[in-house]
């Protein structure tokens, strides 16, 4: 049987450990080794399946003595979506005021997670 | 696109204290003067990296003493002294000629007192000739005392522990910053009708009929009279009025360092090595910093090498501590590098004279020091311009005053306080470091300061320890606002220096376009 | 109103000072001032627009700006007297304040002072990177603050130096956005902050990273046009023939932060030689009475969190001087000893449970991190960028033997 390994670095805590997951040529998970913890091992299988990051950027602000206003998803989304959110997301102005945690984008993309502001911006 | 042509009685090419002493002695007559400068803001060239300060007395007679090992044995001392070149007599006339002047122009200076130390046998015998020749001279270069240890450490307590004499003197050498010499000559030549242009290298210089075509990268200026005071690019700007030249330039370029204003209490004026052939040892207070310049003049071949070396920062380090020991690499905010010129014929005076072909063409190649002279220097142009037939008619409304832009960090509270009830943005202070404010950068750029550096050089922002790191974007945002450009359009120094490349999101809007 | 009854006078609004402007009214103080020389409040928080900050104190991962706004609408709420675009200028040992604003400049004396102006960044100039003096150097932070605030890119093309936390950000930052970072470049052979920065700022993006490397050279008159870098040996020095260039129009700088603490040194506060900040015992106050410190300005802090808690400590003591309660006795001090960088407190009463942070010198596996006698505790690895704590209470405490004076904290390897 094939055996594919991949390293994944843990970020849970700072032993940082070199987590090795093995899959077959089908992508199925054979072994999970090196790691100390479970959260670590449940850690490197997602993130080996899946990576997800949480994007935080900012968005334009018209009509507004701010430029910006700071924007993140509420939720994690998949590592490849992040470029285009990102292209999404360049392309939209909002305006005050604006409540930390309003909505700007619904969905953002079929991800399953919002585009929330993060900072209040009144004026 | 049509060049813009002006009108001018004299066109002066370079804007470093040379070209502003000239226009300021130019604006007291009537006359069109012009001063084009090539960067982007007053004193882009050899002026800002100057050591600068104006002086007399002991470091002229050290300059002198360099020639001493060429004597054949049994020449008087005195022979060194060479009261005929224009170099010698600018400087003893100059210092005396800056101090009214200093404070008509409201030219933050302060008097420090000199000390030139010794601890070895060359050293001492060193300072033994310069003391020599010093009173065999009189007068201002005899305006010195000899001190033991005592009185040493009692004037200088964190000099090496090892001196064992020194000449020491209170008033021969006032403390300036260099920009704001040149700043303030230029202010009070605009004040008095002279005419500045920036960006303005000039390409070509050509004849038309009696007058002079000087050509820009912007406009054209009709002349009677070019005064080349281009310093490091003399030799080029001289050929462009015809050949002949019999002079060349050569440059020296050495590191200059200053320390965190925590460090001021380590020296109370100049503390130096006595004279050695090409290099230069010296640690003083300057405002409120230390300034080191201990080091060699190198050779190089271009007067904008201004490239800072991080070996000759470490040697120089390392003799600054020689003389204080207590300084450290960790107090260093600053390190920049000034290129001095020097012309080939003789490399101990000024070369001011016609170019050989063009009788209205006036080569004015100084040499350092260039501040110390720069008002004589000046008032001969002025008569030399005079000889060759341009008409000086005295203006009577000729001011010889300028007001400094508030330093609101030397103010007292009380008169801070009737500054901001005037003017509310002098309480906003954007330049955590030297205390500048707002109100003093709008000043600045009303002024004439167009860039970053134009700010800096004329009210200090940035110049602190942060570098920018704080008032930076601020100052920018003000640039902006006040000359009503987008900020991608503010620049550092020139115009192809710009600080920043584009608004946000617009590199993903290029990107998904295909636009690389 | 500015009035000249105050209690705490709080200097810098960052999470420390709020915090501690927000402790010293829920402690009792009438009237508390918090002072702020930026246009809004919250310090680098606005700017800090990534996630994971709060994961303690709220047990939530949240933005910079999200974590600012708790403490934004407190402060708002409680009655603080705020004052934005506010410098100050001046500080005397014995508390008096002068400040600075578009209506004109006063000195103050409140009862007590919180010092929480954070730090700034090392710069080119300090570290002397040969070179001309082109634009397009920037410090890290300077940069986030002109992409996340004014809404401008410093470059298309970015060297980043140094791998602290704050450059990993904003690698990630502006390669978001549309820029190339050609190479995050680290003197040291390891990475210098978080490894989830590590991971999710430049592994995620294939940012280069250049480990024991540094740069020797940058490029460009009037802009940046490129740096040249080196391979450095085990004294960091750049090992001839192994320079390369690299093309890039922006030089991001991310080579150290320095406790802010100008304002301290005029007050003749004691500075620490290795933190660069106010020494200060365990209620957070400096040598000067009255005068107390929280924050980065003490010393450079991993989490946002640790700095709240600081800042809550500072404020609160701060409120007790001004009530006019006595103050304990101090009678041990704390030690750096063996692997340990710095101690914070430096001074303790030895007789009420406190927490002490740390910081090593050299990263180290399987260690034992020992208080003298009285306390250890054994760790699987310890690094230089993240700050460790240790709670002496007052079971540990009843340890020391009678006389003890000083107390040794150490990071010894086991075994």
């Amino acid at each position: 049987m094939v055996k594919n390994l991949n390293e994944i670095t843990c970020i849970i805590c700072p032993l940082a450990c070199c987590i090795s997951v093995a899959v077959d040529d089908e992508g199925r998970l054979i072994e999970v080794a090196n790691f100390q913890c479970k959260e670590g091992k449940e850690y490197a299988v997602a993130e080996y399946r899946a990576p997800m990051r949480v994007l935080t950027t900012t968005v334009i602000v018209g009509k507004s003595r701010h430029a910006l206003v700071p924007v993140r998803t509420n939720r994690v989304i998949l590592r490849e979506k992040l470029f285009d959110c990102m292209q999404h997301l360049a392309r939209i102005k909002v305006e005050p005021p604006l409540m930390v945690g309003d909505v700007i984008v619904r969905n953002i993309l079929n991800t399953g997670s919002d585009i929330i502001t993060t900072s209040e911006l009144l004026d | 696109m049509k060049q813009q042509i002006l009108e001018a009685d004299v066109v002066i090419i370079g804007g470093g204290v040379t070209g502003a002493a000239i226009a300021r002695e130019l604006s007291r007559y009537q006359l069109g003067t012009v001063l084009v400068e090539k960067g982007g803001e007053l004193c882009a060239g050899q002026t800002k990296g100057s050591l600068g300060n104006i002086y007399t007395g002991l470091n002229l007679v050290g300059s002198m003493i360099l020639k001493s090992v060429l004597l054949p044995p049994g020449t008087p001392l005195t022979e060194l002294y060479h009261p005929h070149t224009l170099h010698t007599k600018w400087c003893e006339e100059g210092f005396r000629e800056w101090e009214p002047v200093l404070n008509e122009l409201d030219i933050k200076h302060r008097y420090v007192p000199l000390t030139i130390i010794a601890k070895d046998e060359d050293q001492i015998k060193n300072l033994e000739k310069i003391r020599d020749l010093g009173r065999q001279l009189g007068g201002m270069y005899a305006d010195f005392e000899q001190i033991d240890r005592e009185e040493i450490f009692a004037r200088e307590p964190n000099v090496n522990p090892e001196v064992v004499t020194a000449l020491h003197s209170e008033r021969q050498v006032i403390d300036i910053f260099p920009p704001e010499v040149a700043i303030a000559l230029a202010e009070n030549a605009v004040e008095n009708g002279c005419k500045i242009l920036l960006d303005a290298e000039v390409i070509s210089i050509s004849q038309n009929g009696p007058y002079q075509i000087v050509q820009t990268r912007r406009e054209s200026i009709k002349t009677n009279f070019i005064v080349n005071a281009a310093c490091g690019w003399g030799d080029k700007v001289c050929d462009m009025a015809g050949g002949g030249r019999d002079w060349g330039l050569q440059y020296r370029k050495t590191v200059m360092i200053i320390l965190d204003t925590r460090c001021k209490g380590l020296v109370n004026g100049m503390v130096r090595w006595p004279n050695v052939p090409g290099r230069l040892d010296l640690v003083q207070r300057r405002e409120d910093n230390i300034l080191i310049e201990c080091g060699t003049y190198d050779p190089t071949d271009r007067p904008d090498d201004t490239y800072t070396i991080r070996e000759d920062v470490i040697k120089s380090m390392a003799v600054a501590k020689t003389l204080i020991p207590r300084i450290s690499e960790k107090d260093i905010i600053n390190t920049f590098t000034g290129v001095r010129v020097f012309n080939t014929r003789d490399v101990e005076d000024h070369i001011v004279e016609f170019h050989s072909l063009n009788k209205k063409f006036l080569n004015v190649m100084i040499r350092l020091p260039g501040i110390i002279g720069a008002l004589p220097m000046a008032g001969h142009v002025v008569g030399m311009l005079q000889n060759a037939g341009c008409k000086l008619v005295k203006k009577d409304d000729f001011h010889s005053y300028r007001k400094t832009i508030p330093r609101f960090r030397d103010l007292s509270d009380e008169v801070r306080n009737r500054l901001i009830r005037n003017d509310p943005r002098y309480g906003h202070v954007v330049c955590r470091c030297e205390t500048v404010t707002e109100g003093q950068i709008v000043e600045a750029i009303k002024r004439g300061a167009s860039t970053e550096e134009g700010v800096r050089m004329r009210t200090r922002a940035g110049m602190g320890r942060c570098k920018g790191g704080f008032c930076g974007p601020r100052v920018v945002k003000i640039l902006a606002r006040e000359l009503k450009i987008p900020v991608t359009e503010v620049k550092k120094r020139s115009l192809d220096s710009p600080l920043l490349l584009c608004q946000s999101k617009e590199l993903l809007l290029r990107n998904e376009k295909g636009i690389a | 109103m500015i009035s000249d009854n105050i209690d705490v006078l709080v200097i810098g609004s960052g999470p420390a000072g709020m915090a501690a402007a927000i402790q010293a009214k829920e402690s009792g103080s009438d009237h508390v001032f918090l002072v702020e020389r930026a246009e809004e409040l919250g310090g680098l928080l606005s700017q800090c627009i990534h996630n994971g900050f709060g994961l303690i104190y709220f047990n939530e991962d949240m933005t910079g700006p999200e974590y600012g706004q708790r403490f934004v609408e407190k402060v708002m709420d409680s009655k603080i007297e705020v004052l934005l675009e506010t410098m100050v200028l001046r500080l005397t040992a014995d508390r008096k304040v002068t400040l600075c604003n578009r209506n004109g400049v006063k000195t103050l004396s409140p009862k007590s002072i919180v010092l929480a102006m954070g730090c700034r960044e090392r710069t080119r100039e300090s570290i002397v990177i040969p070179g001309y003096r082109p634009a397009g150097i920037f410090t890290a932070g300077t940069a986030q603050r002109w992409v996340n605030i004014e809404g401008y890119l410093p470059g298309n093309e970015i060297v980043i130096l140094g791998s602290g936390d704050v450059g990993m950000i904003m690698a990630r930052r502006l390669t978001l956005e549309g820029a190339r970072v050609k190479a995050v470049v680290e003197i040291l052979p390891y990475i210098g902050g978080l490894i989830r920065n590590e991971v999710q700022c430049l592994y995620d993006f294939k940012i280069p990273v250049l480990l024991e490397h540094t740069v020797i050279n940058v490029l460009g008159i009037q802009r940046v046009q490129g740096v040249t870098v080196a391979r450095v040996d085990q004294n960091r020095n750049p090992i001839s023939g192994t320079e390369k260039s690299i093309d890039c129009d922006t030089l991001l700088l991310s080579v150290g932060l320095i406790p802010e603490n100008e304002l301290s040194f005029m007050a003749g506060v004691n500075l620490g030689p290795i933190t660069g900040g106010p020494l200060v015992n365990e209620r957070m106050e400096t040598n000067r009475p009255g005068i107390f410190a929280a924050g980065n300005c003490v010393h450079v802090n991993d989490l946002v969190d640790n700095v709240t808690l600081e800042g809550e400590k500072a404020g609160q003591n701060a409120a007790e001087h001004a009530s006019g309660k006595a103050a304990p006795k101090m009678g041990i001090r704390l030690e750096a000893g063996e692997n340990v960088r710095y101690v914070i407190p430096q001074m303790i009463t030895g007789e009420r449970e406190v927490t002490i942070r740390l910081r090593v010198k050299e990263p180290e596996k399987g260690v034992i991190l020992k208080v003298g006698d009285i306390m250890t505790k054994t760790l699987k690895v310890v690094k230089p960028s993240e700050m460790l704590n240790l709670i002496l209470s007052e079971t540990h405490l009843n340890r020391m033997k009678k006389g003890t004076t000083q107390l040794v904290v150490s990071c010894q390897k086991k075994g």
